[in-house]
């Protein structure tokens, strides 16, 4: 008996399902299969780019022209994923040629604004991105939506001094797909390839930053910037109301005691590692995703982690003694947490799912 | 791969599930964690990330090379954490949740000592010598420690100590691409010392099961290895190096071999997905480089075909593969 069948008849002897074992239906391809597509994509409209640059070299000079063909390429990508059924390389051919036209039109809103580090040009790409995702039926090409929308945020944000706020937005909007009510998980199709955007998103966010940052590309504004530490709050609140939330969901009242210890060592992990936003990006990742039970969200966490602690050490925030500090004192607090956790659950067995 | 949870969602999708009935299908189907399997995730979770954080504190401490601190207390900090971590390797025992967590934990603080001893005694030793000693001198916890972690940071010990032995080896031989990454010579090494240990793996997994039969400690190495390879063919095709040509031949062995492991022996989608992006990705640059060179628009767009072409059917052969996967038992 395949799995399954095993989960359908599991399901069945529970009186929640009836009937034969439905057909196989959807697609339901392993990440790592979509992870291919999904580079193989990017490679493709490239060279369709590079294509489009060359044949209609002329005609783009004029920005509206390239945004108009850009727009014209994606409708048409559209509409080829509506129809395109199980017709894998339609799909492709699709997903290619779209992300092409998104890059024609991403060149002619940047050349009509003629500066780059204006919020305008970001956010109209972010605002066309949403569109697409809402549109566009298939999961690589919501992912990689998801993905653009996100970079395009952060570059608005960047663009008004806001920079700081960015990893809490992303956060914020991670935990805004996890919704636990029906609705939300009956719209998987669109909320399971945002929510992937959006840790590809941030994980992809601290390298990258070092990088411009690096490049000088991030210092070139002229407007003051808002306080990290405003940043780091705003962080923390998102965690603490994804644990919240997570409470809430398991029916775990927040005044009792497994609730409070919850909440309570959610501040004080958000407190002690505020100087490390990646390992608080990593571990809201971890805990909503193995309440999903999502595990390629967990081991995207997991990557996420491992890098926090490779970057914090080349960061030149704080000298290495004060990170080696903040590293040891948030190992304790954690190691601390733990045994909270066996304390509060081995006295309230019964107490739910914190 | 089996997700329960994508099932579930599809059959609520096609409306052979109500909806009213969705939160009582994930509990049932396990894809709702319980309060003991939140408990044993939470444990494990803050088991493994403490023990990490707290170790990489004690590299960040040695690497600021505090001052005010003289040799032997810092020799006693690490010696101690050294010593407090192996013991509780020994009283919970080398198995146990924390045990292993601490044995990881001593593995890394092997390396943070030997730093320190070259810290202080301004040894002049390379680091390859580093990495090679460190390797060297954790191989018996490593073995007797049975985790595929502990296996992994070994052979990434090894890795590094290769590439930094090139490095220093063949410094006359750099050339761009050496420059940023590694000689060739160091990653042909690599190459096949990863190859090694992937083969030993899968036939000792075969042979014995048990703790080997892990797939992802395989996946991480089978990784590594194709993304070397498929480098330095790129590096062939880009002519980064003037003797270019001749890893045509080992690259094409290597996609024999994991078609025969992973297809035909034991059934591995990951590996293969890996193995068909890199194919991609090779054609990509073959048939690109001398288009780049003449510019020919319409050759763009017949490599960007070829591409949307490959990349659909290794994902109709993958997908052939899954459903095949899905319907046996």
């Amino acid at each position: 008996m395949t799995l399954r069948a095993q989960l359908w008849e599991r399901l069945a002897s529970a009186g929640i399902t009836h009937g034969p074992l439905p057909a196989d239906t959807g697609d339901r391809s392993p990440w790592y299969v979509r992870a291919m597509l999904g580079i193989a994509a990017w490679l493709a409209a490239i060279f369709l780019l590079v294509f489009l640059g060359l044949v209609l070299s002329d005609v783009l000079r004029h920005a509206t022209a390239a945004i108009v063909i850009g727009a014209v390429i994606c409708s048409a990508a559209i509409v080829m994923l509506r129809i395109a059924g199980a017709n894998i390389f339609v799909v492709q051919l699709a997903v290619a040629a779209s992300l092409a036209g998104q890059g024609l039109i991403a060149f002619g809103l940047l050349e009509q604004w003629s500066d780059w580090l204006d919020a305008g040009p970001w956010i109209a790409i972010a605002a066309i991105e949403i569109v697409l995702i809402a549109l566009a039926r298939d999961y690589l090409h919501r992912v990689l939506s998801t993905l653009v929308a996100a970079v395009a945020v952060c570059l608005a944000l960047r663009a008004i001094g806001w920079m700081t706020l960015a990893p809490a937005l992303l956060a914020a909007a991670f935990v805004a797909t996890q919704g636990n009510d029906v609705r939300s998980l009956a719209r998987s199709a669109v909320w399971s390839p945002v929510a992937t955007g959006l840790v590809l998103a941030m994980l992809l966010y601290f390298p990258f930053t070092a990088v411009w940052y690096e490049s000088g590309f991030m210092r070139s504004t002229q407007i003051a910037d808002l306080p990290p530490w405003l940043g780091a709050a705003a962080l923390a609140l998102v965690f603490v109301a994804a644990i919240a939330r997570l409470l809430a969901d398991a029916s775990v009242a927040w005044t009792s005691r497994p609730g409070i210890a919850a909440l309570l060592a959610g501040v004080v992990v958000a407190l002690v590692a505020w100087p490390i936003p990646g390992i608080i990006i990593a571990l809201l990742v971890l805990l909503l995703a193995f309440a999903a039970s999502q595990r390629v969200l967990m081991g995207m966490a997991i990557l996420a982690l491992l890098y926090a602690l490779g970057h914090y050490y080349y960061s030149l925030q704080s000298p290495l003694l004060v990170k080696a500090a903040a590293l040891f004192a948030t190992g304790v607090v954690l190691m601390g947490a733990r045994f909270l956790v066996r304390l509060v659950v081995l006295r309230e067995p019964e107490a739910g799912h914190a | 791969m089996h997700d329960a949870r994508a099932e579930v969602l599809q059959w609520v999708k096609d409306g052979v599930l109500p909806r009213e009935r969705l939160h009582d299908a994930l509990h049932t189907a396990g894809v709702t964690p319980s309060a003991v399997q939140w408990r044993e995730f939470l444990e494990r979770l803050l088991t493994w990330l403490g023990a990490a954080l707290i170790a990489a504190a004690a590299v960040y401490f040695v690497a600021a090379n505090w001052q005010a601190l003289g040799r032997y207390a810092k020799f006693a900090l690490v010696e101690g954490a050294l010593v407090v971590a192996l013991a509780c390797v020994w009283w919970r025992g080398i198995d146990s949740l924390a045990g292993r967590a601490a044995l990881v934990g001593a593995a890394i603080l092997t390396g943070v000592l030997l730093a320190l001893v070259g810290q202080v005694y301004q040894t002049g030793a390379d680091t390859f010598e580093l990495f090679a000693l460190w390797a060297a001198a954790i191989t018996v916890w490593v073995a007797a420690g049975r985790q595929p972690a502990l296996w992994l940071l070994w052979l990434a010990l090894l890795d590094i100590a290769v590439v930094f032995y090139f490095r220093v080896a063949a410094v006359s031989a750099f050339g761009v691409a050496d420059f940023l990454f590694a000689p060739r010579e160091g990653l042909w090494t690599v190459f096949a010392l990863d190859v090694a240990a992937l083969v030993v793996w899968e036939w000792l997994a075969t042979r014995n099961g048990g703790w080997l039969a892990v797939r992802w400690a395989p996946r991480v190495v089978a990784t590594v290895s194709g993304a070397i390879i498929t480098y330095l063919v790129l590096d062939d095709i880009l002519g980064f190096n003037h003797r270019r040509g001749w890893s045509w031949l080992p690259y094409i062995a290597w996609i024999a071999a994991l078609y025969w492991a992973y297809r035909l022996r034991i059934r591995d989608l990951f590996v293969l997905s890996g193995m068909v992006l890199s194919v991609i990705i090779v054609v990509a640059f073959a048939l690109g480089r001398p288009i780049l060179q003449h510019a020919d628009a319409e050759g763009f767009l017949i490599v960007g075909v070829i591409l949307i072409a490959c990349a659909a059917a290794g994902s109709y052969w993958l997908r052939s593969i899954a459903a095949d996967e899905r319907s046996s038992p």
